[in-house]
């Protein structure tokens, strides 16, 4: 079942998975966090995190056809890949209710004022089931379709926004005196790049593996100019001060744009809702998956149909739970601060080192 | 396997028609409303709603008006707009709502409460056009314009003096960056009826969400001049005993600030292209009337770009025509340190205008007498 991915297929794992929820908030908290600078920030955070990619494709690469719980039982014992496998079972649980959240938010605040959020939540999870049964590699093409249309709409979007922002908004680009706090603001970025450590469970195809770790860090630096983008224009359509008082400040950017051609499509935010919740489904679909692949190799006896069906019961009924918890979002950020670089820098750098240094004394001895 | 990708394809094109419609209503179950007057008393607030009728046509052979107004009060603004909605057989419909107009009653006692529910409206577009009036809302629904609305009638009117370069874009969004902004001045066009039609009558004049006073029309061409992105428009100037109209457009306009000693300075450059449209005596455009014409028409729009300054730093000491942002990306570090609102009255102006005048193709009588 698992024969690996393509590049390609990566890249738009990897974009759908990272952009699906902070892109529409990501504007106010940089505008926030460090004003027109954001930008600088950002491409700073984007090379720190295309090299923890790099890692873990090259961990990837190093142990063929295996993923990080197989390699993490050859460099650390079976007894530490078990732990790593319900810490990463955990984490990727919390970052399914995340996105729910996020989903909800978006869904309930901007679009469906009156549907239950219940429903949102369940309307998904028999896909989600399927996609997770069928295996890594058949969630690989379903990005590469979905990815095509978001990256294609988003782009687009962004260039019409560039046009009718106002550049001033963005003016000056960077501040000597602040790069301090520049700096100070990268934590600020770290939510936003979490998502790369979906690559620990997906395997890279036999003629893709010689050019993976660097298509991989390739991937995050692009995403990061696609924030950049996302960022500013949000912030030419809204200005640098009201950006901050909009929690979906993507949305009410599209909101602004007035396109005379498309008048029948007065709402342009329309666009986001099916090309953006295209996107952010994909995303809930490989984290689900992520959620099923840990759990199948921690309960290897049980049948796979059967970890689906327990995975996504349970999936749904934490989804429901965590919902209620007021400020989820602000929660998650202090969560994803810390096990999401667990998750996605600090083990892989760790099982990295280990491994390099075990295959060097494999050849010293 | 290319059965298995149409069946995906087909898939996701069911996810996307499945995108919810668990609050849906038929349109002709909802009151769409296309104006939103909001006017405030002593004691009561008050929303004068137009609505436009899905189903309205003729009936019985007589042409039914397609659009009604519903008026309603209350305590505050949240019970007047409870009133309004009691009032309504349908839901009501904010989204497609052409225009707000708020009495200047209303806006002088501060108009940040309103414009922030309307940003919590999930409805209201954010492209809305906003505008002050001095007169009473009722007079808006004696407009008689048949089948259409008061409301979609000032959008269009609004949208095309913007494109003839007579208005500039300012809309709730802006409404809502100038308030969260360091600033916090701006300008809302004003709207009067005049021989029941509707007329742009100049600016308001708004300072930490109210408004302070007003510019007439007259006095806003400098303004206007200042703010629109390719502002057109006629002057008359005297030139050689005889008056020349000439239609001035905007070529290049910079504003450069300076800042020195704790003073700042501007220099407002303008390079305008003229063209003669008629002069008011059958006479001969000579080169050195030509040039005539050119230095008064340079003399009055530098004029009228500094009476529009001096009104906003002497008569207003609001900088509602944007010096701060030219300000504030040259010198980002001191425009933060400093209290934007008492230094700018302080700031020295330069106006430099200069006009390039084609009088050709204009009417010159003497080849036709010739001829």
């Amino acid at each position: 079942m698992n024969e690996g991915i393509s590049n390609r297929q990566m890249v738009f794992i990897l974009l759908l998975t990272m952009t699906a929820v902070t892109i529409v908030s990501l504007p106010s908290t940089m505008a926030e966090a460090a004003g027109v600078g954001a930008w600088f920030v950002l491409l700073i955070a984007s090379v720190f995190y295309a090299a923890a990619a790099h890692i873990i494709v090259s961990l990837n690469k190093m142990f063929h056809g295996e993923v990080l719980f197989d390699y993490s039982a050859r460099l650390i014992g079976k007894g530490g890949a078990c732990v790593l496998g319900v810490f990463y079972l955990l984490y990727f649980t919390l970052i399914s209710s995340y996105l729910c959240a996020g989903m909800a938010n978006i869904l309930v605040t901007n679009f469906f004022v009156k549907t239950p959020a219940w429903a949102t939540i369940l309307i998904g999870i028999p896909f989600y089931a399927y996609t997770a049964y069928k295996g890594i590699t058949n969630i690989g093409r379903m990005f590469e379709i979905i990815g095509f249309f978001f990256i294609v709409a988003a782009v687009s979007v962004h260039i019409v926004m560039m046009f009718q922002g106002k550049v001033e908004n963005i003016l000056p680009l960077f501040i000597p005196e602040d790069t301090a706090l520049y700096l100070k603001a990268l934590p600020s970025t770290i939510i936003s790049f979490l998502g790369i450590e979906v690559l620990t469970l997906t395997p890279i195809a036999s003629g893709c593996r010689n050019k993976a770790p660097r298509t991989a860090f390739f991937a995050v630096l692009g995403i990061g100019l696609f924030y950049v983008l996302n960022v500013e224009t949000s912030v030419m359509m809204i200005g640098i001060n009201e950006v901050q008082n909009e929690n979906n400040a993507l949305i009410s950017a599209i909101r602004q744009l007035q396109i005379p051609p498309l008048d029948f499509l007065e709402r342009l935010d329309i666009l986001y809702l099916t090309m953006g919740f295209m996107g952010l489904f994909a995303a809930k679909t490989i984290i689900v998956a992520a959620i099923v692949e840990y759990a199948c190799k921690l309960f290897r006896r049980a049948g796979r149909v059967w970890v689906v069906i327990a995975a996504c019961a349970a999936v749904f009924l934490i989804d429901l739970f965590l919902l209620k918890v007021n400020r989820l979002g602000k929660l998650f950020e202090l969560f994803g601060t810390y096990a999401g670089n667990l998750a996605a820098v600090v083990i892989p750098a760790a099982l990295f080192v280990l491994a390099k240094v075990k295959k060097h004394a494999c050849k010293a001895g | 396997m290319r059965a298995k990708r149409v069946k995906l394809v087909l898939l996701l094109a069911a996810a996307l028609l499945a995108s919810g419609c668990w609050d849906s209503r038929d349109i002709e179950e909802r009151n769409i409303a296309t104006l939103v007057i909001v006017d405030k008393t002593e004691d009561k607030y008050s929303f004068l709603i137009e609505y436009s009728k899905p189903s309205s046509g003729k009936k019985n052979g007589e042409s039914e008006r397609g659009y009604i107004f519903r008026k309603s009060e209350g305590a505050s603004l949240i019970e007047a707009r409870e009133a309004q909605d009691r009032e309504l057989d349908n839901p009501g419909y904010l989204g497609a709502t052409n225009a707000v107009i708020m009495t200047e009653r209303f806006a002088d006692s501060g108009i940040e409460e309103y414009v922030y529910r309307l940003r919590e409206t999930n409805d209201y577009r954010k492209m809305v056009d906003v505008l002050i009036t001095a007169d009473e809302p009722a007079s808006f629904a004696e407009v008689e314009s048949e089948q259409s609305s008061v409301g979609a009638a000032i959008e269009g009117t609004m949208e095309s003096l913007t494109k003839s370069g007579q208005m500039y874009d300012f809309h709730l969004s802006e409404i809502l960056e100038s308030l969260a902004g360091p600033c916090n001045c701006f300008l809302l066009p004003n709207v009067r009826i005049s021989n029941n039609d509707l007329e742009i009558s100049g600016f308001s004049v708004f300072r930490d969400g109210k408004r302070i006073g007003s510019i007439s029309a007259e006095d806003s061409k400098g303004v206007l001049l200042l703010l629109v992105k390719q502002p057109e428009m006629y002057y008359r100037v005297p030139a050689d005993g005889s008056e020349a109209t000439v239609q001035i457009r905007l070529d290049k306009r910079s504003v450069q600030p300076s800042y020195q000693d704790g003073t700042i300075r501007f220099t407002i450059d303008c390079r305008f292209d003229g063209v003669l449209s008629n002069m008011s005596e059958n006479t001969t455009v000579t080169e050195e009337t030509g040039r005539q014409i050119a230095a008064a028409l340079q003399e009055e729009i530098a004029q009228d770009i500094f009476t529009a300054v001096q009104m906003s730093q002497q008569t207003f000491q609001s900088d509602y025509l944007d010096f701060f942002n030219t300000f504030r990306i040259a010198y980002p570090v001191e425009f933060r340190n400093m209290d934007w609102c008492s230094e700018y009255p302080n700031a020295a102006v330069t106006i430099r205008v200069s006009v390039s005048l084609d009088t050709s193709g204009v009417l010159d009588f003497s080849p036709r007498n010739n001829f």
